[in-house]
């Protein structure tokens, strides 16, 4: 303990020497910068139609692998399809304000100009059938409006009501999301609140006069709910099994827009493969008789233009960045990750891991799709191009590139990635007179030199040297090409035209090249750009949070009363039946792993559960918890059936495990790993966690509080900021024990504690299971230590075979014939042997 | 009538053979080591590229390969050094990508796959160009079957998928290697103890998944008369199949055999209906392929995976 005691005061020490900054002041700068930075480049260029098409495209880029960041980084799927999305807002963009350019009826104005009247060279008869079409439609809705608040009181004062009695009576399992009052209570004032922000926007657009501002909202909420609505669709099949079906589903998605929006049927709606064209800007009525990209003498004008749409869609990369930020840090972020690390783990403390796949999956589908939406506006054109599968694969690039999983990495790689091929077209056409040139040779022994480096040098320099290697090759990917493309032409020195490379354009080859950085980033550096910048600056500025957490510990040591504040349900152990099974059976595949097993658990009470290897302990507890379905008989918990439920389903009525083989969310810290374990009784709401709200805040420094003092009570405080997967095994057995504790479990089942441990630890353990049960807490054991088990237990009961063979108390269970038979063998085979 | 149900049944029957082939790929490679190889479908046109560029008499306009570099070898060399080079390139996947990153995430292994299929992909249009490049068939000629004329060359392919798919069934049921692949399928850590070379047996898996691919493509170019093969073809082919892997279960080669003859032949019976659907039958079989998923989670015929605690 001393040297606890010690380490923890050296710590602020030692840091002390740098500036430290709180962790927020870090995410929301990197924000700024990455914000200022496209600021200035809009202002810049701002009379420049060529860069800023190209940085409006960035922008989209960056709401984009943002999104696809969600699911790739933070819950660890990867998809394939994202460029469906992104072309599904584009469309979305396109029909609501765009014109088709293919198909001309006899008046000269195809079908959907005929339906908006827009973008094309308005006349004086045009606009006053325009305004009338507005003034229906604001007359429309003074008198629909009253009508809408009604219904909406009435509908939200019956979901209220509801909710309100529910809360009352007792919880019920078996919800779901339909039928639960409290989720369509939140969902109706959800959509309330998105209903009423629309109406204020739309209320601003038509007073400030921007008129087809409106549609661009429009777009935006159409484009991302479209996206989303096709997200939670793929999500159905794609995310109930792990494996490669999320890659494959999206995949086909892709295909499938690439078929539809292609196809000749569909021409006079989607424009075939030349797509829809001539979207107008969204302010495009600040100079209303421009027809904006196609006429040459309007180029001023549709630069401005483009120069605004650029400060749309930077506030929208400002908005996407902000919201996507407060996520990841809140409780919903730590599921993503927690279910990315371990989705056994992930369900034992109640994340239902499907749901949050799903809403990982929409969200950032829906991200996707508003970015597409924006892309659509700043090119005007959207066309069947953006759903191909090397799109997606461009977008899956940015976050590999940027850094997978880290906040800003994935704007850093859309940033780099959109540049690539214009930094490709900058290479041009050169003449080579020489298939090598001097030049060449250098990299080429460069590159000889730096492979050799890696296979020959210490272990210390070989990825230095790889990453060189791979750094010089990526770079020459162009030359390189370019010297194949002069290996097979024959030099004519007569022709001007002709010498090594004259008919290799660079553009050709970008797909190589976002395979080769796919593949260098994956071998070489899969922390990408942003994870190393991001280390970088850790270490130049470290998080002051680091110092907070040391302080927390020091508060709960000074109080000295940490006991009444941990997180326990302290109800008195009664001895009443807490959890029953009634002859519980499990078949795999002819095999009884447990057969017709009854026992009770009581309130309070230590239960061990032993048996030889093989005898069907760890199955049992898997039944309890969930885990596996039950074949027959019935789980009991409080008297209500609890089988047939999910592992989530289980953990949230009150019961939580450890595992035998540990399932430790390892990529996260120790403290992280137990603050996911309180997801259950933390009620930070999907739109506060979006919009960081103070509550938030508030919340999370009192479960980061609550995570520590457990971590105190098993005793791993010191270890805190410590890795998951760097904890020796021992310490990770107690680091499951406190995620476990956070659930605030009435029963706690652990499987096998004590497994590699010294008998010092075991000893520790020994008392870490009484401290656990003079919380009130029923502990359900499963351990081969007999000493443990018998100096601890209240009760036990024996399997062999998936039988129970016996059951009571430790002397009652030691004297027991078949136990002795079971773990040693019957007495006439001893007998025969001596 | 009659002619158009023929019609449909030999054509689906000779896509689904192709599908098979591929996705017995996906298949073995899945057992073994639960990762699939995304490059298989340019693995495909790999293959048919190297027998073209092998056998035949080939020309093409944008490449930088050019016609002076043809060897004209006897098809049947070129067919076994095609599916041979393929075979080495599946197995340098599995050293080079599977093994390093079987621990990681799964993104890490998806996209190394990934990406190698583009730079193959780009390769080969550098290379060859990006027309369509044709092979001549191993048996020529045509089959007059009631009014249609069936290539013999699609009557092949139905063969060889049978008989592949009776080997592979021999394979798994009567060799002892192929009892060490189910045993590393079914549980690597103890296939190792009882003295199985675990990584022999997955570099095993890959080379005969690319192999199977190489093969794949050798026998699709010459398939419909004239179609030829270009270096996007054999992603859009090897997605299909991908999809019959999936629909049949990644774990049950018999499923994969069905689910191919029914991708195969709903694909030709869209198709055939009228010019809008022949349009959209990529799309329409996947939004099948996802409503089958959505109901059957492992596929058609896939078992229910247990999870080990």
């Amino acid at each position: 303990m001393a040297t606890v005691e010690l380490e923890r005061k050296e710590a602020p020490v030692k840091t002390s020497l740098r500036p430290s900054v709180p962790g927020w002041a870090k995410d929301y700068s990197g924000l700024l910068i990455i914000g200022l930075v496209l600021f200035i480049a809009i202002y810049y260029y701002g009379d420049n139609r060529y860069y800023l098409t190209i940085l409006a495209s960035i922008e989209a880029s960056i709401i984009t692998a943002t999104g696809l960041n969600l699911v790739a980084g933070y819950t660890g799927q990867v998809s394939l399809g994202h460029a469906g999305f992104f072309a599904l807002g584009g469309y979305m963009t396109g029909l609501l304000v765009g014109r088709v350019a293919t198909t001309i009826n006899a008046n000269g104005e195809n079908w959907i100009d005929y339906m908006y009247v827009r973008g094309k060279n308005l006349t004086a008869a045009d606009r006053a059938e325009r305004d009338g079409v507005l003034n229906n439609f604001n007359t429309a809705l003074l008198i629909a409006l009253p009508i809408l608040l009604i219904l909406t009181a009435g509908i939200g004062g019956f979901l209220w009501l509801r909710y309100q009695k529910a809360k009352k009576q007792p919880p019920h399992l078996h919800y779901s999301f339909w039928s639960n009052p409290y989720s369509l209570f939140r969902l109706f004032a959800s959509l309330v609140s998105i209903g009423l922000l629309l109406l204020i926007l739309d209320i601003v657009g038509l007073t400030v006069g921007f008129w087809i501002f409106q549609n661009l909202w429009a777009a935006i909420i159409l484009g991302g709910t479209v996206a989303a609505v096709f997200g939670y669709a793929l999500s159905l099949p794609a995310l109930r099994v792990k494996g490669p079906y999320l890659a494959m589903v999206t995949i086909a998605f892709g295909i499938i827009i690439t078929e539809v929006s292609n196809s000749k049927t569909l021409e006079p709606i989607l424009g075939g493969p030349s797509g829809l064209q001539r979207i107008p800007f969204p302010i495009s009525e600040r100079n209303p008789d421009n027809d904006l990209l196609l006429q040459p003498g309007s180029d001023t004008g549709a630069t401005f233009q483009l120069f605004q749409t650029n400060l749309i869609l930077l506030v929208g990369v400002g908005v996407a960045l902000y919201l996507v930020r407060n996520f990841v840090r809140s409780r919903w972020g730590r599921s993503f990750i927690a279910l990315r690390e371990n989705e056994i783990g992930a369900s034992s403390v109640g994340i239902n891991v499907y749901r949050m796949k799903t809403l990982a999956f929409v969200m950032s589908a829906t991200l996707t799709g508003i970015g597409g939406a924006l892309n659509a506006y700043s090119y005007g054109a959207v066309n069947p191009q953006s759903a191909l599968l090397d799109r997606s694969i461009s977008f899956v690039t940015m976050i590999i590139l940027g850094g997978i999983g880290t906040l800003y990495g994935p704007a850093l790689g859309a940033i780099i990635i959109t540049l690539l091929p214009e930094f490709l077209n900058t290479l041009g056409k050169t003449n080579h007179t020489e298939l090598l040139n001097a030049g060449d040779y250098i990299w080429i022994i460069l590159f000889v030199a730096a492979v050799a480096g890696a296979i020959l040098l210490p272990h210390r320099y070989k990825r230095l040297s790889g990453v060189f290697a791979g750094v010089i090759f990526l770079y020459n990917i162009p030359e390189i090409y370019r010297i194949l493309s002069g290996l097979t032409k024959p030099l004519n020195p007569n022709s001007p035209e002709a010498n090594y490379g004259s008919d290799f354009s660079p553009t050709i080859i970008l797909p190589s090249l976002y395979g080769a950085i796919l593949l260098f980033f994956l071998f070489l550096a899969p922390e990408g750009l942003g994870g190393y910048i991001g280390r970088f600056i850790n270490w130049l500025l470290p998080t002051r949070s680091k110092i907070a957490y040391a302080s927390v510990v020091g508060a709960a040591a000074d109080a000295s009363a940490p006991v009444a504040a941990l997180p326990f349900n302290c109800i008195r152990p009664d001895h009443s039946d807490i959890l029953k099974t009634v002859s519980v059976t499990r078949d795999f595949k002819g095999l009884r792993a447990v057969d017709s097993v009854e026992f009770n658990l009581k309130r309070g009470e230590i239960h061990a559960l032993i048996g030889p290897n093989g005898a069907g302990k760890t199955t049992m507890l898997n039944l309890i918890s969930g885990l596996y379905p039950v074949s027959q008989g019935q789980i009991l918990f409080k008297g209500e059936q609890i089988d047939g439920l999910k592992p989530h389903e289980i953990a949230s009525l009150g019961i939580s495990r450890t595992f035998q083989n540990l399932q430790v969310f390892g990529d996260m810290t120790v403290l992280e790993n137990v603050m996911v374990g309180f997801h259950l009784s933390t009620r930070q709401g999907f739109w506060s966690s979006l919009l960081g709200l103070p509550r938030v805040k508030t919340e999370d420094s009192r479960v980061r509080a609550q995570a520590m003092q457990l971590l105190e009570f098993v005793g791993l405080a010191d270890r805190a900021q410590a890795r998951a997967k760097d904890l020796p095994y021992g310490y990770q057995r107690l680091l499951e024990i406190a995620r476990a504790l956070a659930v605030k479990p009435e029963i706690l089942l652990l499987d096998e504690p004590a497994a590699g441990l010294n008998p010092q630890e075991i000893g520790d353990m020994d008392r870490l299971i009484r401290k656990i049960q003079a919380e009130g807490v029923t502990v359900l054991l499963i351990e081969h230590h007999m000493d443990l088990v018998m100096e601890i237990s209240d009760e036990i009961t024996v399997l062999d075979y998936g039988k129970k063979i016996a059951e009571g108390n430790p002397s009652h269970v030691q004297n027991n014939q078949k136990v002795k038979d079971a773990y040693f063998g019957p007495e006439v085979m001893l007998d025969a042997r001596s | 009538m009659i002619d158009t149900i023929l019609q449909i049944i030999f054509g689906g029957l000779g896509n689904g053979a192709i599908y098979a082939l591929i996705a017995f790929g996906y298949s073995l490679t899945y057992l073994t080591t639960q990762t699939l190889n995304f490059a298989q479908g340019d693995f495909v046109m790999i293959g048919a590229m190297i027998g073209i560029t092998l056998a035949e008499n080939w020309s093409n306009d944008s490449g930088i390969l050019l016609p002076t570099h043809r060897l004209l070898w006897p098809l049947f060399v070129a067919y076994i050094v095609a599916v041979l080079i393929v075979a080495v390139l599946g197995v340098a996947v599995e050293r080079l990508i599977m093994r390093p990153f079987s621990a990681g995430l799964s993104v890490s292994w998806i996209m190394s796959t990934v990406a190698l299929g583009i730079i193959l992909r780009n390769l080969a249009e550098t290379l060859w160009g990006h027309e369509a490049m044709v092979l001549s068939p191993a048996v020529d000629g045509q089959v007059k079957i009631g009014d249609n004329n069936i290539y013999w060359q699609q009557i092949l392919n139905i063969a060889v998928a049978v008989v592949i798919t009776g080997l592979l069934f021999l394979f798994f049921q009567r060799t002892r290697l192929g009892k060490s692949v189910k045993a590393v399928a079914f549980n690597a850590q103890a296939a190792s103890l009882m003295g199985i070379n675990v990584n022999f047996i997955k570099m095993l898996t890959f080379a005969m998944s690319g192999g199977l691919a190489g093969l794949a493509g050798l026998l699709v170019t010459p398939a419909g008369g004239l179609n030829g093969m270009d270096p996007q073809r054999g992603l859009s082919i090897s997605i299909t199949a991908f999809a019959v892997a999936i629909v049949g279960g990644l774990d049950n080669i018999v499923g994969i055999g069905v689910a191919a003859v029914l991708f195969g032949l709903l694909g030709q019976i869209i198709s055939s209906i009228n010019s809008t659907f022949q349009d959209l039958q990529q799309a329409i079989l996947f939004v099948l392929l996802i409503l089958a998923l959505a109901f059957k989670p492992t596929g058609l015929f896939g078992r229910q995976l247990v999870q080990k605690v």
